[in-house]
């Protein structure tokens, strides 16, 4: 009897493992087409920023009322779409929800790609990189700038825990199963990487427990990294940015942000992969759930956020309100397209079955991720150029902010190199968590291997 | 740029001010014309008129000074002790200039100054006037302005560290010039500062030594303790401006002393310090923890 299940266990694991390990060992032309185009993004940039280097941050649209532009703005953004991480492996994790089995390793991938990413911008903001160091050096422990890199530093330290501890098993199984289907390098890559993995219940006892130990270590530290970030606009006396909810404002935009990432990372890695049979409507269509429930509260944020100081229109939040609220103001257009499509028409279309499949949601999740991008250069911008006291002496010009060619070229390559580390880190490694959907299939993994 | 505008700014304003007195009206009732003197010519009204001037008048006519024509220009008012001034006005002409104005540079005081108030700065301008005679019509013989008659030499001042006082001590020499104490001069003190002068008296009389005392009280002085004062007796005949040492210096509380949100990294306040530390020790002391996981997990590998 037990040699029957035994077969019947190793049939599946077979299929399993095959499934799921198959794009690793093919190289297909949209691959290579892929990873080019997003290589060229990136060589221009790079020369972008050589020229930004040499000439200083005069080359960008940045001036004296304006001094965080969209780098800033896409550092704001690329925390937020770190949170994802947080929310779908600790927060609906922890709740025991299994559908997010199959997600949660893109989520970390994201997470872990684009936290990165947020410590790249930072730096390509200075106008002197080469005195980062100061930071650290002179850094008061008072300013919420030496709180964020802290927090940034620990988050990035996390994410790549949560991605590297659960995959030990799946790099094993790959180290047994397929030394004669991979290149060498690739499978010494793997080898060295699965650190001696062989599934002793010891080893799945500490990596359960250290997994989880992390699981709920990150829903502070995430937390903290989104708020902390949001308090380097709110601990500023300004129009706009003074405002008591900012924390958890940014945090719901975040997670907003996040699904929608996830909701397109997960469109077309099933469709290029081929693991309809892994993740299926109904994962997006859980997704698509949660999307709309932390898009409300994000609503809900929104509404405190610009109802109520649009209410009393004090002086200084008038002017500032002014420019997002009439469709004259400079930033009306883009308030009402971003506050349309990144969050009321998602939250419309995602209260119906019929548009929680794959592809509507990957759709939805685009408008979100975009619409978070141009929600963060609305927070940031516009309250920059209305100062309570105006600068004394500066050409006209300083009061409006025309991001540069090059600027524009150097924060779209910082985003390709978010893609790029995503795209690598789903073709290099499993994207779905082999052991775990073998377990969900009831196959007893430690016997197994 | 900016100075030209502030001249050409000037200039309009000081030809816009001729323009007005060139148009300016006296209104003066008939009735009022030859009057006397309403109040009493006595100390006590001429001190009440000293107060009213001060602080009606004083901002555009200034310090009243004996002189013999009017020695100031636009867009100064008239030094109102120029005999010219004095002798060619009734009282009763006065009045009607303060209260009605001339539609130009003088505005009309007739409903801010109560027509008692208004005799008694008159009464005060009078007192400038050494040729002025005392209406009959008052009945009343004028109290001597300065009971001192003679020569002031000079006036000092010291402090009193004991009781805390400013004391103001006057030298001088009677008709026959023998030296003497003056005796009810009166004398004015003020301190200096930003903005104004502060007044410690204003017309107290000396005692019978020469001397007055006025109460400090708990003046804030500059960081080394001193504070600088300006005093003049019997209008002006003497003054001083001395620099006295009147404390151990005014110690103000710099606020980048001591923790501080706003100080420097080195002074951070250590309910901060201790909260950043332990919380970023304590999630770092887990992740090294994990790491160590990741070690423990290679040790168990098929050897």
């Amino acid at each position: 009897m037990s040699e029957i299940i035994k077969q019947n266990d190793e049939k599946i694991m077979t299929k399993i493992t095959k499934d799921l390990t198959h794009h690793l060992t093919t190289r297909p032309l949209g691959f290579k087409l892929w990873i080019g185009f997003l290589l060229t993004f990136i060589a221009v940039a790079i020369w972008a920023y050589g020229i930004q280097f040499e000439k200083g941050l005069g080359v960008t649209g940045m001036r004296d009322y304006v001094s965080w532009g969209l780098y800033i703005a896409s550092f704001v953004f690329f925390v937020a779409v770190a949170l994802v991480g947080m929310l779908i492996s600790a927060t609906v994790g922890l709740l025991k929800q299994k559908w997010i089995v199959p997600v949660s390793r893109v989520a970390e991938m994201i997470a872990l790609a684009f936290v990165l990413m947020a410590g790249v911008i930072i730096v390509v903001d200075m106008g002197r990189p080469d005195r980062l160091l100061n930071v650290f050096i002179y850094g008061r422990f008072q300013s919420p700038i030496i709180w964020d890199i802290t927090v940034v530093q620990v988050y990035i330290l996390i994410s790549f825990l949560l991605l590297f501890l659960p995959m030990l098993p799946d790099l094993a199984i790959i180290r047994n199963h397929m030394k004669g289907d991979l290149p060498k390098w690739q499978w010494k890559m793997y080898n060295i990487l699965s650190l001696g993995w062989v599934g002793t219940p010891q080893q799945y006892k500490i990596l359960h427990s250290t997994v989880r130990v992390l699981l709920i270590l990150i829903v502070p530290v995430a937390l903290g990294i989104h708020t902390v970030t949001s308090w380097l606009s709110a601990m500023t006396l300004r129009a706009g940015w003074d405002s008591t909810i900012f924390g958890p404002y940014y945090v719901t935009g975040a997670f907003v942000a996040g699904a929608g990432a996830v909701a397109v990372a997960l469109y077309f890695i099933r469709r290029f992969y081929h693991l309809e049979e892994y993740i299926t409507d109904y994962h997006f269509d859980k997704l698509g759930q949660l999307m709309v429930l932390v898009a409300l509260v994000y609503l809900y944020f929104n509404l405190n956020e610009f109802w109520v100081p649009g209410f009393k229109m004090k002086t200084a939040d008038a002017k500032h309100l002014h420019t997002l609220f009439s469709l004259h103001g400079e930033y009306g257009v883009m308030f009402y397209l971003t506050q349309m499509f990144g969050l009321i028409l998602p939250i419309i279309f995602g209260l119906f079955r019929r548009f929680r499949k794959p592809f509507p949601m990957m759709i939805i999740g685009i408008a979100l991720v975009v619409g978070a991008w141009f929600k963060r250069v609305i927070i940031i911008i516009p309250t920059l150029i209305h100062a309570y006291l105006p600068i004394q002496n500066v050409p006209e010009s300083f009061h409006e902010y025309d991001p540069t060619g090059i600027e524009i070229t150097i924060t779209l390559g910082v985003i390709a190199v978010a893609v790029l580390i995503v795209s690598l880190l789903a073709k290099f490694f499993p994207v779905i968590p082999i052991w775990e959907i073998a377990e969900e299939k009831g196959v007893d993994i430690e016997r197994d291997l | 740029m900016k100075k030209s505008i502030l001249n050409i700014i000037g200039l309009i304003s000081i030809s816009l001010m001729i323009a007005a007195s060139a148009q300016a009206q006296w209104k003066i009732d008939d009735g009022l014309k030859d009057a006397k003197l309403k109040v009493d010519y006595n100390e006590d009204n001429i001190t009440a008129g000293k107060a009213i001037y001060d602080s009606r008048c004083k901002a555009c006519h200034r310090d009243i000074v004996t002189t013999e024509k009017n020695d100031r220009a636009l867009p100064s008012a008239p030094n109102l002790g120029n005999k010219e001034f004095q002798s060619t006005n009734t009282d009763g002409e006065i009045f009607c200039k303060i209260a009605y104005g001339n539609g130009g540079g003088m505005p009309p005081f007739e409903k801010q100054i109560s027509d008692v108030d208004k005799w008694k700065v008159i009464a005060y301008l009078r007192s400038y006037y050494p040729a002025y005679k005392v209406s009959s019509a008052s009945a009343q013989v004028a109290a001597p302005v300065n009971s001192f008659k003679g020569t002031l030499n000079a006036i000092k001042l010291s402090y009193d560290s004991e009781n805390n006082m400013i004391v103001a001590q006057l030298s001088g020499q009677d008709g026959d010039g023998n030296t003497v104490k003056p005796k009810g001069v009166k004398v004015s003190i003020y301190v200096k500062r930003y903005f104004g002068e502060l007044p410690l008296c204003d017309g107290e009389k000396t005692d019978a030594n020469g001397m007055l005392s006025i109460p400090l009280g708990n003046l804030p002085t500059d960081t080394m303790g001193f504070i600088m004062l300006k005093a003049s007796a019997a209008n002006n005949a003497v003054s001083t401006e001395s620099k006295l040492k009147v404390s151990d210096g005014y110690h103000w509380k710099n606020p980048l002393d001591g923790r501080h949100l706003w100080a420097v990294r080195a002074k951070t306040p250590l309910w901060l310090l201790i909260t950043y530390l332990t919380v970023t020790i304590s999630v770092l002391a887990i992740i090294a923890w994990a790491f160590f996981q990741l070690f423990r997990i290679y040790n168990l590998r098929e050897r």
